[in-house]
């Protein structure tokens, strides 16, 4: 779950969120998904993350007036879950 | 009972150099310069991209082409052809232009002519590599790239023939290693046409007719002379014994890969295997360092680490990576290798001297550790192919080019890599097996399998555990950002 707001706090509601997965190893692809806004200014993502390990997460935001920016932040150590731990399947996790 | 007339002649050898078109380029006088130029404007894309540009390494230039081409094209070369990659180094070539304004009248010094400096230089490399993560840091990795060029310009601009590939630069130790299980081996064509040479080009190099002192044409500088030359073992394949061969009798010959681990004969340039106690080390850091590569991308040398910290109180990574490296290098070696050479001493009634013995045996783990490195590096390279379009397109758009990078299917599907990955590991073990047995054989002749018995267990027991790490989910972890 991603929350957004202005420089004074304010949710800012409306915009468009898209986000990449990288790992820290070359020769993978990132991974993408869109946010959708669940409740103003609160947006959310099912991500499939391809391995466990620590990710690299890159917001890219379209503001409702058309300014752009980006943020990263990082998914530490991620875990698949016990059932599934030696399968190589992907990793679902909530943004 | 009719015998047969018909005699079996053995088939000539295959020469790479016999070939139409390869064979003509590489006799070229500049051949090495037209291979090493592209790999040159790779390295200089590799290390402007690190340094300016993304600094999540799956994004760059500099630790893709590195991390996981480069490494994977390496053992696929080593495996089906031979050292090609020290043919085309690009840091010879910078060495090679720089020999032009620097003329060297050093000897490396006596006390270094050996394996033991590019030994901890390898090691040195592989804790670095774990230590600083250096898969997902293309500054670093631009910089380790700059570090090299430095580090063969320096070393050749102060001593002379080729000091830095012969006893400093650790990818060339790897090469050195693994291109003993190569088909290919740079080797004479016909042993009389060296006998009644005069004039042993090859090694000493052509001379201008007027001015002896002036070498027109280079021979040998890793001190290997081709008519006593066995094996790939310092052979960087720089082809110039071929160009310098007045009898065109040097080619590239095929030959039964890893044979050459087993023979003990006296090597130009090297000298007989089971005399160098160094080369020895570097095979068994070549192999159980295969091993310690492919651990720290699995999980449990997470687990292992953080127990580690716990239980004494680490406050850092560099004792517990010291540790694990101390354990994988060091201990394991000592003991599986120790307890080998005392069975075989006692078993079999060897009458070598342990250590002896064990420098013998140790080379019949090349196989094995090559085939984990391949199964490790070609596990990358295949799942990470087509990578290396989408990482371009992000460096030709930075440069102002109207491109969007396409990232579609990274590569083959790790499930398929998988098979590859124990078809190798079996393959080298396979190699290991028939090495040591025919060691044992040339040894031991009285109870060659005793003899054989203990390596089968060490390379059974090296390769189980390239097993289970293969079947280990991967990990990446170490996210290293904001340092470029």
């Amino acid at each position: 779950m991603l929350r957004l707001t202005d420089d004074s706090g304010t949710a800012v509601k409306g915009a468009r969120l898209r986000l990449e997965g990288n790992m820290s190893h070359p020769g993978m692809t990132p991974v993408f998904a869109d946010a959708q806004e669940i409740e103003p200014g609160r947006y959310g993502s099912n991500m499939v993350l391809s391995m466990a390990g620590d990710w690299v997460i890159l917001v890219y935001a379209t503001l409702p007036d058309g300014r752009k920016f980006e943020r990263q932040f990082e998914i530490k150590d991620l875990q698949p879950p016990k059932s599934v731990e030696h399968s190589s399947g992907p990793i679902r996790t909530k943004t | 009972m009719v015998q047969s007339e018909l005699k079996l002649e053995p088939s000539p050898a295959f020469d790479l150099l016999r070939l139409p078109l390869i064979g003509r380029l590489l006799h070229q006088k500049h051949a090495r310069t037209l291979l090493q130029i592209p790999l040159f404007l790779i390295s200089v894309a590799m290390i402007l991209h690190g340094l300016f540009g993304p600094s999540l390494a799956p994004k760059n230039l500099a630790t893709t082409l590195t991390w996981v081409h480069f490494r994977g094209a390496l053992v696929f070369v080593l495996l089906l052809a031979g050292n090609f990659f020290c043919l085309a180094c690009p840091f010879m070539l910078v060495r090679n232009f720089a020999r032009k304004f620097f003329h060297p009248v050093r000897n490396w010094p006596r006390r270094l002519r050996n394996k033991w400096l590019s030994l901890g230089l390898f090691v040195a490399m592989l804790f670095v590599y774990e230590w600083f993560d250096l898969w997902s840091s293309p500054w670093w990795t631009a910089w380790l790239i700059v570090a090299y060029f430095a580090a063969a310009l320096l070393v050749d601009a102060l001593f002379k023939h080729a000091a830095f590939c012969k006893f400093v630069c650790p990818i060339g130790q790897f090469n050195f290693v693994a291109s003993t299980v190569s088909p290919l081996e740079v080797a004479v064509r016909d042993q009389d046409v060296c006998t009644r040479c005069a004039t042993k080009d090859c090694i000493r190099g052509v001379r201008e007719p007027a001015a002896p002192l002036t070498v027109i044409q280079r021979g040998c500088e890793l001190a290997l002379f081709q008519p006593r030359k066995v094996g790939n073992i310092d052979c960087t394949f720089c082809l110039d014994c071929v160009q310098a061969c007045p009898h065109d009798n040097v080619g590239i010959i095929t030959r039964l890969p890893a044979a050459e681990l087993v023979s003990d004969t006296m090597r130009s340039g090297i000298g007989s295997l089971s005399k160098r106690k160094d080369l020895a080390a570097l095979t068994i850091v070549f192999s159980f360092g295969a091993l310690l590569n492919a651990f720290g991308m699995v999980s449990p040398v997470y687990a292992l680490q953080s127990w580690l910290a716990g239980f004494f109180g680490f406050r850092s990574e560099l004792p517990g990576l010291a540790m694990i490296f101390g354990l994988i290098l060091v201990c394991e070696p000592l003991l599986l290798i120790g307890i080998a050479a005392g069975l075989t001493r006692w078993w079999a009634g060897s009458r070598r001297p342990l250590l002896s013995l064990t420098v013998r045996y140790s080379y019949a783990l090349a196989p094995i550790g090559f085939g984990i490195w391949l199964a490790h590096y070609g596990f990358h390279f295949l799942t990470g192919l087509y990578t290396v379009i989408p990482v371009t397109q992000i460096a030709l758009a930075e440069l102002g080019l109207n491109i969007t990078p396409q990232w579609g299917a990274p590569g083959l599907s790790p499930n398929v890599v998988q098979l590859f990955e124990f078809g190798f590991i079996t393959l080298g073990l396979m190699g290991s097996l028939l090495v040591s047995y025919s060691i044992a054989r040339t040894e031991e002749v009285d109870h060659p399998v005793r003899a054989f018995i203990p390596w089968f267990a060490v390379s059974l027991i090296i390769a189980g555990a390239a097993f289970w790490l293969m079947l280990q989910p991967m990990e990446m972890r170490a996210v290293a950002l904001g340092s470029g």
